[in-house]
């Protein structure tokens, strides 16, 4: 299973249905953080897409060391985020603060 | 010339010279029994195939000093529990058949309408036994068989100590062509602990046409949420006659604070 993590600013009024494609959503009513699980049959490409074609601002793999893009620092700072903080990182404090499980990045 | 119908009787030599007996071939000669046959015995009750029903019996044994000589056997079917005289099948007796007799019915329109059935012996005079129901209760039969189809729109919201899940648009396709509509409906958890990931196992109830949870020894308020997977649950989503409305178990998780929401794991198989 592969994690797309994904922030968005609007909440998401309906969650698509794609194909091994598992939404899961935290807010603290103002930034909504979210992540997709993706088994072995989800097409990711076709996620992000999505993703995209929604306005939700998706994040660099968390197994990476990108830093997650100014504009999703921007939302997530009140939680601690910093501009410095790979997807790996954000998130953890993002999974520190919200106490979603699904948040959590795993290590694979 | 013997005339039709007739034959000669071969005696033993001793009585050689002594002129044939004719027998005529008059099956009033024979004494009709004046019992029934006994009734077939059940070997295993009725259940549901996923393409019908099947039950099987055991031949019948005629106890000593009872004339009757099995001929067949009748298997008659009926929509109520009542006997019926619609018959749809007969055995031929066969001592040399080993075991029961194994009998299956194919129920081509899926309705998932109840069958019953019954079976009787018959001798070779005609003479049929008491009918022997199949059944011990109303056995429900298969609308479909297995649906390969795809589950969308189940959603989930969250509080530290509830999950609400909801169902929209649910079209549940089927093998056999046919669909059911899923009437929209939530279902709501509470007594959860915060920041937990729970398990849920929904399934369509073919008996109830309804959504239904397993449930047990689960948490929450409704005993539907499961710590942890497993298998036993899986097993009890997809017993016969229910039709699951996820692949694995539906995950979702409370927060420790303010609120999650998510989706049900994108399309199965079952449902669209």
């Amino acid at each position: 299973m592969r994690q797309l993590f994904f922030v968005s600013e609007a909440p998401l009024t309906q969650f698509p249905q794609l194909m091994g494609a598992t939404f899961h959503v935290w807010t603290d009513g103002d930034a909504h953080v979210g992540v997709v699980n993706m088994d072995g049959n989800c097409d990711a490409e076709q996620v992000i897409s999505h993703l995209e074609s929604s306005g939700i601002s998706w994040l660099p793999n968390h197994l990476g060391n990108e830093t997650v893009p100014a504009h999703c620092v921007q939302c997530l700072s009140k939680h601690g985020v910093l501009s410095t903080d790979t997807t790996a990182a954000a998130m953890l404090k993002i999974h520190a603060k919200a106490g979603f499980p699904p948040l959590k990045p795993k290590r694979f | 010339m013997l005339d039709e119908g007739t034959r000669p009787l071969q005696w033993p030599t001793l009585y050689q010279n002594q002129l044939p007996v004719i027998v005529k071939n008059n099956v009033q000669l024979a004494q009709k029994p004046l019992s029934l046959p006994p009734s077939p015995q059940i070997a295993q009750t009725l259940t549901g195939s996923p393409t019908g029903f099947q039950f099987s019996f055991k031949q019948v044994t005629v106890p000593t000093g009872q004339a009757n000589v099995i001929d067949s056997y009748r298997v008659y079917r009926n929509t109520a529990n009542v006997f019926g005289r619609t018959l749809v099948h007969t055995f031929k007796h066969d001592p040399t058949h080993q075991g029961s007799i194994v009998f299956s019915d194919v129920i081509t329109s899926a309705t998932g309408a109840h069958f019953y059935y019954w079976v009787t012996s018959v001798d070779t005079f005609g003479q049929e036994s008491s009918p022997q129901a199949a059944q011990s209760g109303t056995i429900f039969g298969s609308t479909g068989s297995i649906p390969p189809s795809l589950l969308n729109g189940i959603t989930y919201t969250s509080t530290t100590t509830s999950i609400t899940w909801s169902w929209t648009g649910l079209i549940i396709f089927r093998a056999d062509g046919t669909t059911t509509t899923i009437t929209d409906g939530n279902r709501q958890t509470t007594g959860l602990t915060a920041s937990t990931t729970y398990n849920f196992y929904p399934y369509w109830d073919e008996k109830t046409q309804a959504v239904l949870w397993v449930n047990g020894s689960g948490t929450g308020s409704t005993g539907e949420a499961w710590a942890s997977t497993s298998n036993t649950q899986l097993q009890q989503q997809g017993l016969r006659n229910r039709i699951p409305m996820s692949g694995a178990a539906l995950q979702a998780s409370t927060p420790a604070s303010g609120s999650g929401s998510g989706s049900g794991g994108g399309r199965q198989r079952y449902y669209q």
